[in-house]
């Protein structure tokens, strides 16, 4: 994975738990240089690794940690310069996961080693859709579930997302039915 | 001949989301959707030059103009909203009375997209110019990554000079005030060894012998520390003048006499060509041969032998230490010029010394525009070599 998503992962932990914390995480972690560059490729071994000594140092399981990555993201990588390039994808709950796709592939275009998740939309009604999510990396269901959170505060539309069918079930890839508007607040 | 290319109705709109249709008059009759919507005004029918300027190539506003520019790349810039430019061209349709202009607005700036309004939907698959904004959007992440790593490194230099400077100071402070109160120690002690002042008990004397020997001892790390907080602080100027060599190495050899006559050393000097002299510093240079002469002493063992020698060549001038002592394992050869270290734990504790003379040798030797370099092999003895450039001989 990109130094980005490393660099997200930091700045999750050190906006809650300090940079003290993320020191030691890294030293469990066994990550000697954890100055990630953000368009500089790391194996995704290190994310995982990152990940999996936070889990154990915060006490937190790791699905809770990959949710509030996924969250996170959404909030980090408008920070970290890639604002524009969200506002791209549209301005809305439901363009935006529409045209994610499309966004995605752009990226992989342009950054072969990237090799980004995929997302469908099926289904959209005017108050929930289904979300298709494929991923060639394993175990990252929760940072899909966590992205859509942050997005419905982005776009300050409260939201509910669940899991419908998914890899664990053996299905080749993960279907989320998410629910906005009234709809969620119900 | 037709090329078979015929599109469904509504396809065009998809596939040029930002095209124009005009007609002999230059009536704009027809305009993508998208390009409608980031100009209301933009009704067909509607004049071509109220509502665009074509800026690039510079072409008469004609219909037989613009055809004629089929081949070339064309920009149009909006009147409204004038941050909107199209890049595209102009296409003969088959009627021959009307010509498309097929383009994509021109956008570099990351800000503009969200100034004119437009999202990734808005733009046609096949078009480019989305992957663009993306390779300039991680560019930019790039560059602004190496000027915080570049600042980031700045500021670490400059806290690592700092710090140097100060550590330098330190030691150099320290030692002066050190070295005063040692003055007193070694002179009174060697008072004391001498029995000037009337006998003493024997085992009186010999604590007497263990004060001075370790004032002295304290001194001389004292006295490299401040060489070597002097030249790493930049303090260390040498006081070039002329000297001859010869004289200058028999010096040497003589004030370490009564150490090596001590260890039944044999110690030579050959040094040639006779009347050879330099412009260096002196006292520099004599601190380089004691301190090898020293350390050849210190590590060749009772009635061994020790060669000095001084020659010239092309590459200037070769002054060379060899001993038949313990020498050291090759892969401890670059470790012995770093300060504090010496070829072994053990043979610190056993021959005592600072671990700081070759550091200081080393410096100096470069501060003459000359080098140092070393050679030994375990049991094989050590041969120190110092280099002076061509320039510094003045007769010889």
């Amino acid at each position: 994975m990109y130094g980005l998503i490393n660099k997200a992962v930091h700045d999750l932990v050190t906006s809650k738990f300090g940079e003290a914390k993320w020191a030691e995480i890294c030293q469990k972690a066994g990550v000697s240089d954890p100055n990630f560059i953000t368009m500089v490729k790391y194996p995704d071994d290190v994310t995982y690794r990152l990940v999996g000594a936070a889990s154990e140092l915060l006490n937190v399981p790791a699905a809770d940690i990959l949710e509030a990555f996924g969250e996170h993201w959404t909030v980090y990588s408008a920070t970290a310069g890639f604002g524009h390039l969200l506002d791209f994808a549209g301005d809305n709950l439901v363009d935006f996961l529409s045209n994610l796709d499309s966004m995605h592939t752009r990226v992989a275009l342009t950054f072969p080693e990237l090799d980004p998740p995929s997302f469908r939309v099926t289904d959209v009604t005017a108050d929930s859709l289904r979300l298709h999510y494929y991923s060639k990396r394993p175990g990252l269901t929760p940072v899909a579930m966590g992205m859509v959170k942050g997005l419905g505060k982005r776009f300050k539309t409260p939201l509910k997302i669940r899991l419908d069918r998914g890899r664990a079930d053996g299905h080749d890839h993960d279907e989320f039915i998410v629910t906005y508007g009234e709809a969620a607040r119900a | 001949m037709s090329s078979g290319l015929e599109f469904q109705a509504g396809l065009v709109d998809r596939l040029f989301p930002f095209h124009l249709v005009l007609d002999r008059d230059l009536v704009v009759t027809q305009a993508g959707p998208v390009l409608r919507r980031l100009m209301p005004r933009l009704t067909p029918p509607v004049p071509f030059d109220g509502h665009f300027a074509v800026r690039r190539p510079t072409i008469a506003l004609d219909f037989g103009a613009f055809l004629g520019e089929a081949h070339s790349i064309v920009m149009l810039a909006a009147r409204t909203p004038a941050e909107l430019v199209l890049k595209g061209q102009f296409v003969p349709l088959a009627d021959g009375s009307r010509m498309a202009f097929l383009g994509v607005p021109w956008i570099t700036d990351l800000e503009a997209l969200r100034r004119l309004g437009l999202t990734i939907g808005d733009f046609a698959v096949h078009d480019s110019i989305p992957d663009l904004l993306v390779l300039i959007q991680a560019q930019k992440t790039s560059l602004d990554d190496a000027s915080k790593l570049a600042r980031q490194l700045g500021a670490m230099r400059d806290a690592a000079v700092r710090a140097s400077r100060v550590k330098s100071e330190f030691l150099a402070n320290m030692s002066h005030e050190l070295r005063t109160p040692l003055n007193a120690v070694i002179g009174f002690s060697e008072m004391m060894t001498n029995q000037i002042l009337g006998p003493m008990p024997a085992s009186y004397l010999t604590y007497a012998q263990y004060i001075r020997s370790s004032g002295k001892m304290l001194l001389d790390l004292i006295n490299d520390l401040l060489d070597l907080s002097r030249i790493e602080s930049g303090q260390y100027e040498l006081e070039e003048t002329t000297a001859e060599l010869q004289p200058l190495l028999a010096d040497c050899v003589r004030l370490v006499g009564a150490d090596a006559a001590r260890k039944k050393l044999q110690v030579s000097l050959d040094a040639k060509p006779a009347g050879l002299t330099l412009r260096i510093d002196a006292r520099a240079i004599q601190q380089i041969v004691l301190n090898l002469l020293s350390n050849a002493i210190k590590f060749t063992d009772t009635g061994g032998r020790i060669e000095i020698s001084a020659s010239t060549d092309a590459a200037g001038v070769t002054i060379r230490v060899a001993d038949s002592g313990i020498g050291v394992p090759r892969e401890m050869i670059p470790k012995l010029f770093e300060p504090f270290r010496q070829g072994h734990a053990v043979l610190s504790r056993k021959y005592g010394g600072t671990g700081l003379g070759l550091s200081i040798c080393r410096n100096l030797a470069e501060m003459h525009g000359g080098g140092i370099a070393l050679d030994s092999a375990p049991g094989m003895g050590t041969t120190v070599t110092v280099g002076l450039p061509p320039e510094r001989i003045v007769r010889g």
